[in-house]
């Protein structure tokens, strides 16, 4: 049991130390006595080789990968929306900021509503840019003469499907706060940026279709055009940000500190999610498309 | 020698105890913690050698062996030993210092 349970902490080391050493610890395991200090041994062993990942030999530099960075930057938007901008940023600056801007004339108005309407367009590009990938898959998982290609398409099929209920629910949660007044009230101000919040996230889950299609050339073409389309979302989900922070300039007087610093953060993050979606979904393409080349 | 060896960390001593073991020849890592064991009491779990094996590779001090089986052995190199002769003189020397100054007389080993 202890000797299994030792075994499986070589799992926590990193790939580059696994591929070096994994083989050789597991031998170890295997001849000596495994005892609660053996496991505690190798887990403080497997910390270490992440602290100086760079000393394994054969070691490249250290890539989390995107679905973690993606995972965590959506996480921490939804936590910068609530209970950061909701509660700790205080909702006396959420409406104060509102009530200044809007005083100063209809630009407030204006941008209130070019901010919902820049969201909810960058949500739906996000949506709509896999759409003739999986109905690409839906023909091919029938008709296509390649069993890879079969097998891929039918898997991107299935994760579509999945991955419509939390996009719908995300897309329903936006509607809802944005335009039907659904939800804890944040005022014409939240309305206006709350979904720079949520686009993000619609993209990174959308994402993982094309990520799946890559490896299979013929739908290379239609990786591409999702990275075409979400990097079109991208800049209209900027575009959005920028009128929210128009808007933040002109009721700037009522603002508090911690309201302007969190609002920036959630800004930031925001739109280098999108850009990594971006990156991501537009370099895949072009990889599946450069396999395609005659050499 | 101490300052080549402060990179090393906690597994400065780990360290010294593979160089000493592979100072006689080339060994794996099963062989390596049976040996350490026997001359030095030390009993090393395997988070703690092959912490102390990567930096020792890193430095170029130690290399693996190329082997078919899946028990790799790992050999000193030139530098290894060098390394090791200048630790085992800064041990002598503190051993020495320790000696005098506690009074303790070692009788021939």
């Amino acid at each position: 049991m202890m000797r299994a349970v030792a075994k499986a902490m070589i799992s926590l080391y990193p790939k580059a130390w696994r591929q070096r050493y994994g083989e050789e610890v597991a031998d170890v395991i295997d001849a000596r006595p495994a005892r609660v200090r053996t496991v505690v041994d190798l887990v403080v062993g497997a910390a270490d080789a992440w602290l100086h990942h760079r000393r394994v030999p054969g070691a490249g530099p250290l890539r989390v990968p995107l679905a973690t960075i993606l995972a965590c930057a959506g996480a921490g938007l939804l936590l910068l929306w609530n209970p950061g901008m909701r509660d700790a940023a205080d909702l006396a600056s959420l409406h104060g900021v509102w009530a200044e801007a809007a005083g100063r004339g209809m630009l407030a108005e204006q941008l209130h509503g070019l901010a919902r309407l820049l969201y909810a367009t960058a949500a739906a590009a996000a949506v709509l840019s896999v759409v003739p990938l999986v109905f690409t898959c839906l023909t091919a998982m029938r008709r296509s003469g390649d069993r890879v290609t079969r097998i891929t398409a039918g898997r991107i099929f299935v994760t579509a499907v999945l991955l419509a209920v939390p996009v719908a629910m995300i897309g329903l949660g936006f509607v809802g706060m944005a335009f039907l007044d659904i939800g804890y009230p944040v005022g014409p101000l939240g309305e206006a940026m709350v979904g720079g919040f949520l686009v993000p996230i619609i993209m990174a889950t959308v994402l993982a279709l094309p990520m799946m299609a890559m490896g299979v050339p013929s739908l290379g073409s239609y990786v591409r055009g999702t990275g075409r389309i979400l990097m079109g979302a991208a800049v209209t989900n900027a575009a959005a940000w920028l009128c929210v922070v128009v808007l933040l300039a002109m009721g700037l007087e009522q603002a508090s500190w911690s309201f302007v610093g969190i609002m920036a953060v959630s800004a930031f993050v925001s739109m280098y999610m999108a850009a990594l979606v971006v990156r991501n979904a537009w370099g895949r393409g072009r990889t599946v498309l450069d396999r395609l080349k005659p050499a | 020698m101490a300052r080549k060896t402060q990179e090393l960390g906690r597994f400065t001593d780990v360290a010294l105890l593979v160089l000493i073991s592979l100072a006689e020849g080339q060994k794996h890592g099963y062989r390596m913690i049976n040996d350490i064991e026997e001359f030095s009491g030390t009993a090393l779990e395997p988070g703690t050698l092959y912490g102390a094996l990567m930096r020792l590779e890193d430095r170029g001090w130690i290399e693996p062996v190329e082997s078919a089986e899946r028990r790799k052995p790992y050999r000193i190199t030139d530098g290894g030993r060098a390394a090791l002769s200048e630790q085992l003189a800064t041990l002598r020397r503190i051993e020495q210092a320790g000696a005098r100054r506690t009074g303790i007389a070692w009788g021939p080993a």
